[in-house]
């Protein structure tokens, strides 16, 4: 008997899929619970994530966790890179599933700490009070460290029969299912998130919901109001403003500079770099960064103004009516042009080189080349550019809310549906607002699409 | 590929004074780089500030040689305002939806690349309509529906929205990019008997490696520096991710602006981090999307 089983270990390779693909399981779910399950207590308030960022950084709840909880989160990830890695390279599997097992046992130590080490009342009201979220990551730890019955030979050996009778008991999925199961997941998600929500706007901008009793349906009541309001042309004013701005400025300079930057010039680089680094800013700092460029008083501007002696009593920029609104399409530019030069720098790499040397032999001069034979090729990326930049331009908010609150006749559509549903607390008002942004949009997408879907069905 | 490099060839070919050509370069070059210097001005005047105290501006203008160089905005804005805080929130919200983002999008990026079925292209232009769609539409049901779902005022919340908003994006990207997979390398392993999720995971995601790359790098930056999200779902300023702390921060502390910059550094930090290591990727990202 024995030499048979030993035998068939000679023939049977052991195999730690199944043991990999088991740890990534656990540590989604020890990630997934530890974001969307009460730690303590019953509500979702009180879930892992939030537990371990108020112990590390002294938040209101600090005293319900101990720092031991990052361990959680920790172990989570590594197990995850690591059985990810593990199924990747099969043959080093083993050392993979003993990693994930490592750290099933770091995720333990939080509770080993909690159960046996810590004493005093707080511990006590912490293990009295545990939620169903750390009951779970419990078990799904456990489950990460029962993983080494795996390396026992024998064992591995069982568990790949095991688990390949269960795939021929199981009946055949359809070939026409697959792609469906396959989708089911993010698209339930997409429906329930985008979707559902893009329709169910039209129908709460029908009602006057208030944010907290159930909505009311009024019918068209809010877009009267709404076309009555001039607060409604400022926006759709600002917007415009910010539209025509973003389609020519970003999209001319953008160009030209990829176009300068395109040769093989020395140092080029530094200068691209320069240009796009902007991008990586997140528009709240961008806001930051040019409302003290434009402070009335100590700014970089006024201040250079003043003490350079050019004048005595410059503009108030973001302060003055009249400015305030440019100011701030000015700080978005500054950032839009450096997204452009990419998308133009991209679109360039890809000109046929042979095409301009036979311009060139056909003894175009540089302005007919670029005009004639660069622009042309260069279509496709100017109409990306073109739809971006209405994009943005219409989903412009960040820096006029942080910049100016909507206030000095900065309102654009998107702030000033937010203020209407969030400060106002009209939201059914807001809903209306929302529905012209989206119908002014839809004129331009619409294009996009139409545009895309007939490239895919002549593919 | 270089254009102006070409006809400057072809200038020297037909014999232009090379003095006249290498003054031309210079004045270029000077242009050039005053344009860019003009263009950077307003991050050095922050990088300035925020080593400066506002005594030190309000007296002397900020065109002024510096006084002295302090760090303790950096100090103050790290732990009294609460940067430090708002940076672990950025990061705790910004994981854990790129893995989800990624992941969730490669699922529905493979059924619709690599199957014909009924609905498929219906599908695909639902997601390409989603990333242009302006987000504004979605706020007021998303915030009734986390609401509902006990999930406002939670990291949930913001998570599940980003993952759902750029699944969108992501899906296009991974879908275009996995059809340029030959399909003979599909259909061998199928042959093989390999069943269609291990085809997915074994074959096609480490073959999809540099589209999730470019992926991840740019939705990092997209979802670490998202704004409008985290004002509408979130209440407590415990929970904040850095953009929504910056817009607190500047209420706090309105004219202590070498303080204010020196948080906006703090909060720069990641991004940039990600965008000097990974710039390569980074660019590949922001072309992926319009490659097309």
């Amino acid at each position: 008997m024995a030499t048979a089983v030993k035998a068939r270990n000679l023939r049977e390779p052991l195999d730690f899929a199944n043991a990999n693909f088991l740890g990534l399981i656990f540590a989604v779910v020890v990630l997934v619970t530890f974001i969307f399950m009460p730690w303590m207590w019953t509500e979702i308030k009180y879930n892992g994530a939030r537990l371990m960022s108020d112990v590390l950084t002294g938040g209101s709840l600090k005293n319900f966790s101990t720092w031991q909880i990052v361990l959680i989160p920790l172990a989570a990830l590594l197990t995850m890179g690591f059985s990810l890695w593990g199924l990747l390279t099969p043959h080093r599997g083993a050392l993979a599933s003993i990693l994930t097992m490592g750290f099933g046992v770091l995720g333990l130590v939080y509770y080993a700490d909690l159960y046996f080490v810590r004493e005093g009342e707080v511990a006590e009201y912490i293990r009295a009070n545990i939620g169903t979220g750390s009951q779970v990551v419990f078990v799904a730890l456990v489950g990460l460290v029962a993983q080494v019955i795996l390396l026992v030979p024998n064992l591995n050996i069982a568990a790949q029969r095991i688990s390949r009778r269960l795939a021929a008991l199981r009946p055949p999925v359809p070939q026409k299912l697959i792609p469906y199961l396959f989708l089911a997941v993010p698209l339930a998600l997409y429906l329930v998130w985008i979707i559902a929500p893009t329709v169910y706007t039209f129908y709460l901008s029908l009602t006057n919901w208030d944010g907290v009793s159930t909505p009311e349906y009024v019918g068209l009541r809010n877009y009267e109001v709404l076309f009555k309001q001039s607060a409604l042309a400022e926006a759709l004013g600002n917007n415009l403003r910010w539209l025509v701005a973003f389609v020519t400025v970003p999209t001319t300079l953008g160009l030209g500079l990829a176009l300068i930057f395109n040769t093989d010039m020395r140092g080029g680089r530094w200068y691209k770099v320069s240009f796009y680094s902007p991008l990586v800013l997140s528009w709240p700092v961008i806001a930051l960064v040019w409302s003290w460029v434009y402070h009335p008083t100590k700014g970089l501007i006024n201040s250079l103004l003043i003490q350079g002696g050019i004048t005595e009593n410059p503009p108030g920029w973001l302060a003055d009516r009249d400015l305030a609104i440019y100011c701030i399409i000015a700080a978005a530019t500054w950032r839009q042009v450096g997204y452009v030069m990419v998308l133009y720098l991209a679109g360039l790499k890809n000109v046929d080189p042979t095409l301009i040397d036979a311009g060139l032999v056909d003894g175009a001069n540089r302005w007919q080349l670029f005009r004639h034979v660069i622009l042309p090729l260069l279509a496709p990326v100017t109409t990306i550019v073109f739809i971006i930049s209405v994009i943005d331009s219409l989903r412009s908010f960040d820096l006029v809310q942080v910049m100016t609150r909507g206030n000095q006749g900065t309102r654009v559509l998107a702030n000033y549906m937010y203020i209407e549903a969030f400060n106002n607390y009209r939201m059914g008002y807001g809903a209306a607002i929302a529905v012209v942004l989206f119908t002014i949009s839809i004129i331009f997408v619409g294009f996009y699409l139409w545009r895309t879907l007939r490239d895919e069905l002549e593919y | 590929m270089a254009t102006l490099a070409r006809t400057q060839n072809a200038s020297q070919v037909s014999g232009v004074a090379p003095v006249r050509e290498r003054f031309n370069r210079a004045a270029k070059y000077i242009l050039l780089t005053m344009f860019t210097l003009t263009w950077l001005l307003p991050l050095f005047a922050t990088l300035l500030t925020s080593f400066r105290t506002m005594d030190d501006i309000t007296l002397n203008g900020f065109w002024s040689i510096p006084r002295e160089f302090v760090y303790q905005n950096f100090i103050e804005a790290w732990t009294a305002a609460r940067v430090r805080q708002y940076l672990l929130n950025s990061f705790i919200i910004t994981i854990p939806s790129l893995l989800g983002m990624l992941f969730l999008s490669s699922l529905s990026a493979y059924a619709l690349a690599r199957f014909k079925f009924k609905g498929n292209l219906l599908i695909y232009f639902m997601y390409v309509a989603g990333t242009m769609l302006p987000f504004q539409i979605l706020l007021l049901p998303v915030f009734r529906l986390t609401n509902r779902l006990g999930l406002y005022d939670t990291y949930g919340a913001l998570i599940l929205i980003h993952i759902a908003f750029q699944l969108g994006f992501c899906t296009f990207v991974m879908r275009n990019f996995m059809r340029t997979v030959p399909g003979e390398i599909l259909d061998a392993a199928r042959v093989d008997g390999c069943g269609e999720f291990r085809i997915y995971g074994q074959i096609m995601l480490p073959l999809s490696l540099p589209s999730l790359a470019a992926l991840a790098t740019l939705e990092f930056t997209w979802v670490f520096n998202d704004f409008l999200w985290a004002l509408i779902l979130l209440q407590s300023d415990s929970l904040r991710p850095v953009t929504a702390g910056l817009a607190t921060l500047q209420g706090q502390y309105v004219t202590d602006w070498p303080l204010i910059t020196a948080g906006a550094l703090l909060a720069t930090l990641p991004t940039v981090f990600v965008f000097i290591f990974l710039q390569r990727y980074f660019i590949q990202g922001l072309t992926l999307g319009s490659g097309k």
